[in-house]
């Protein structure tokens, strides 16, 4: 159970006390797999990365049900800080910038649950190379980069307290094609040199399942489909609602939904 | 400004990067050096323009500048709004007035513990910050304030009466008194008295101070301030343990005020209860301000402007040509005192946001770029 990954079981999180945002979602990201969650606006995925990054609390959030471990350790109940160290990092949603410190400040703020040591400052040149954009730019506040280049500082940022677990929150937001498909390239290439764990939260369904090895599909507060990315890819009724496929009968898609719910009921 | 390149790491990490920042640390380590010798000096400008009262301006201006710069800290770098000020002031007062007037330990020994005191205290204070964010925070450090002025005057009457506390004044310590450049007094003691030797014990004092709080700011700990101070969601995303460094912000902010109440009482003898109304972390607000908002430098400015400014006005006011003569000037002269110095506040702060750091910064792009400047 050492190195299982990350395993969400049987999730319900409910905000103000009453609000249910998540029902009975399970999921599990397997050590140095990329794993992708879909879902349309409101589906919930902000709640589940909160839950798993212990940042529910920001809006009252608690979780009513289940349990989330990180190879073997529970960290529901972690202050997200602690989650940090337990070595899961997360690149979260609309980037979270500190927008007045430098992007290299950005970096280190990133290095921040480390002892101080030469290490960081090699973890620093590697992420100069990969992003040379960002060693250009180091000594620039971070709210003066462009869209694409605070993304990859956000994910620069992530990578700097050596994730085991990196979880990438909305990645594509707001960017052009070509970011969106270097950064992906790049997450691959993380995934596959060292083995890091990627969880892919994503709207572009197209993009996240061409570069992930499994997926699930969240709706209103369930999981409804899952799979591996390819057999997910090229179901007609995935592709008519979340890859913009054109044809496909919804009725097809709903069948699949209850199968789905039955198998896992 | 020309584009600074470097070819190695220990070039980019040098406090001091170009000659001229070199030269201007230069300057004024000079300057400040001369300062005391040339305002202690017998000289009489004409038309009584104050030559000796600088020297004294500069030593309360020395001793706020640290104040001012915790206040930075806590206020410009951690965006904790705190307005305990004068509590802390408050708390090295009693400090000292408890172990150096009372037990009579020793200035140089009061200074180390006022900052512990000052540290565990504030930590203290700060709790409510880890609830309370901007005018929240605001109210509950507005009750501290008046929990304090409470405690001082229970503390002053029950050890000193309704007078004062009188503090002694410091001796230099045996080691450097056997220098031999001291003169000492009837009873062989080198008392720290006077404008001139206080200079000396405040002039280090402020610039160790400094020294620490901006290496702090520079560091781990002040990156971590920022970020919570702009994002503190993201600031325990990236690992951040957002509690302990609030409280850390509290505490080393609250250590060097403490200290500074210390060096204030010593200086100035006594302290009364109306030594700390609520006003004066408006005064510290002020300095920090017009000094440059979020700027260490700016902080030190700022409290060196909110005592040359004042004394410089009174000459102008009541011994200027022309001025001398208006008699309304000087029926009212502490109103019209302090309207002249609320009236240049409003001045720098409309044309110079930035403050006096902003003054200075643009004029250094101004002729770096010359002729190309607009």
């Amino acid at each position: 159970m050492t190195d299982s990954g990350l395993l969400v079981a049987n999730l319900s999180v409910a905000y103000a006390g009453s609000v249910t945002a998540l029902r009975g979602v399970s999921l599990r990201v397997p050590r140095g797999s990329i794993v992708t969650v879909l879902g349309a606006n409101g589906a919930g995925k902000t709640t589940l990365v909160r839950a798993v990054t212990g940042l529910l609390f920001v809006h009252d959030g608690k979780i009513r049900e289940g349990t989330i471990t990180f190879n073997g350790k529970p960290i529901h109940t972690a202050s997200a800080t602690a989650v940090v160290k337990h070595g899961i990092c997360q690149v979260p949603e609309g980037r979270m910038l500190f927008p007045r410190l430098t992007a290299e400040e950005n970096l280190l703020c990133g290095a921040a649950t480390r002892r101080r040591s030469p290490e960081i400052d090699l973890d620093l040149e590697r992420v100069y190379q990969l992003f040379p954009v960002l060693g250009e730019r180091r000594r620039q506040p971070a709210g003066l980069l462009s869209g694409g280049e605070q993304q990859m500082l956000a994910v620069g940022r992530a990578l700097m307290a050596r994730p085991r677990l990196l979880i990438c929150d909305e990645l594509s937001l707001g960017l052009a094609p070509m970011v969106v498909a270097e950064l992906f390239r790049l997450l691959r290439q993380l995934n596959e040199t060292e083995e890091m764990s990627i969880l892919v939260i994503e709207q572009n369904a197209r993009v996240a399942l061409e570069n992930s090895h499994y997926g699930y599909v969240l709706e209103t507060g369930q999981m409804v489909v899952e799979g591996d990315s390819g057999t997910l890819r090229a179901d007609p009724h995935v592709q008519e609602l979340y890859l913009g496929g054109a044809g496909e009968a919804k009725a097809a898609y709903q069948a699949l939904v209850r199968q789905y719910r039955n198998a896992i009921a | 400004m020309r584009s600074r390149l470097v070819t190695d790491y220990r070039q980019d990490l040098a406090i001091f990067k170009t000659r001229p920042q070199k030269v201007i640390v230069a300057v004024v380590a000079g300057l400040a050096v001369a300062f005391p010798f040339v305002f202690s000096s017998d000289f009489t400008p004409p038309l009584g323009f104050p030559w000796r009262a600088w020297l004294t301006a500069a030593n309360l201006a020395l001793i706020a500048s640290i104040g001012a710069a915790a206040f930075n800290l806590l206020l410009g770098y951690t965006h904790q709004v705190s307005v305990a000020h004068a509590a802390f002031l408050m708390l090295g007062t009693m400090t000292a007035g408890y172990l150096g007037s009372i037990h009579h330990v020793s200035f140089w020994v009061i200074l180390p513990i006022s900052l512990l005191v000052g540290a565990v205290v504030g930590a203290l204070v700060g709790l409510p910050a880890l609830r309370f964010r901007g005018l929240y925070l605001l109210v509950a450090t507005f009750g501290v304030h008046f929990f304090f002025l409470q405690v001082y005057k229970t503390f002053q009457t029950s050890f000193f009466g309704f007078n004062a506390i009188r503090f002694p004044a410091p001796e230099v310590p045996v080691w450097l008194a056997q220098l031999g450049v001291f003169t000492p007094d009837a009873e062989g003691r080198v008392l720290i008295q006077g404008d001139f030797r206080w200079y000396w014990v405040l002039l280090p004092i402020a610039v160790l101070s400094i020294a620490y709080m901006s290496n702090v700011i520079r560091l781990r700990e002040g990156r971590a301030f920022r970020a919570i101070a702009q994002h503190d969601v993201s600031a325990s995303l990236t690992g951040i343990d957002v509690t302990a460094t609030k409280l850390r912000a509290f505490a080393i902010s609250s250590a060097f005020v403490t200290m500074s109440g210390v060096l204030g009482s010593y200086y100035l003898r006594a302290r009364g209860e109306d030594s700390f109304p609520f006003e004066v972390v408006l005064f510290y607000a002020i300095m920090v301000i017009v000094g440059g908002f979020s700027s260490t430098q700016g902080a030190v400015l700022g409290a060196l402007f909110f005592y040359f400014f004042p004394t410089f006005f009174d000459w102008f006011r009541s011994r200027a040509p022309v001025v001398r003569d208006i008699k309304f000037l000087q029926a009212y002269a502490n109103e019209i005192n302090l309207a002249g110095f609320g009236i240049l506040i409003i001045i720098v702060l409309v044309f110079r946001p930035g403050g006096l750091v902003g003054v200075w910064r643009s004029l250094k792009g101004y002729w770096g770029r010359w002729p190309f400047s607009t």
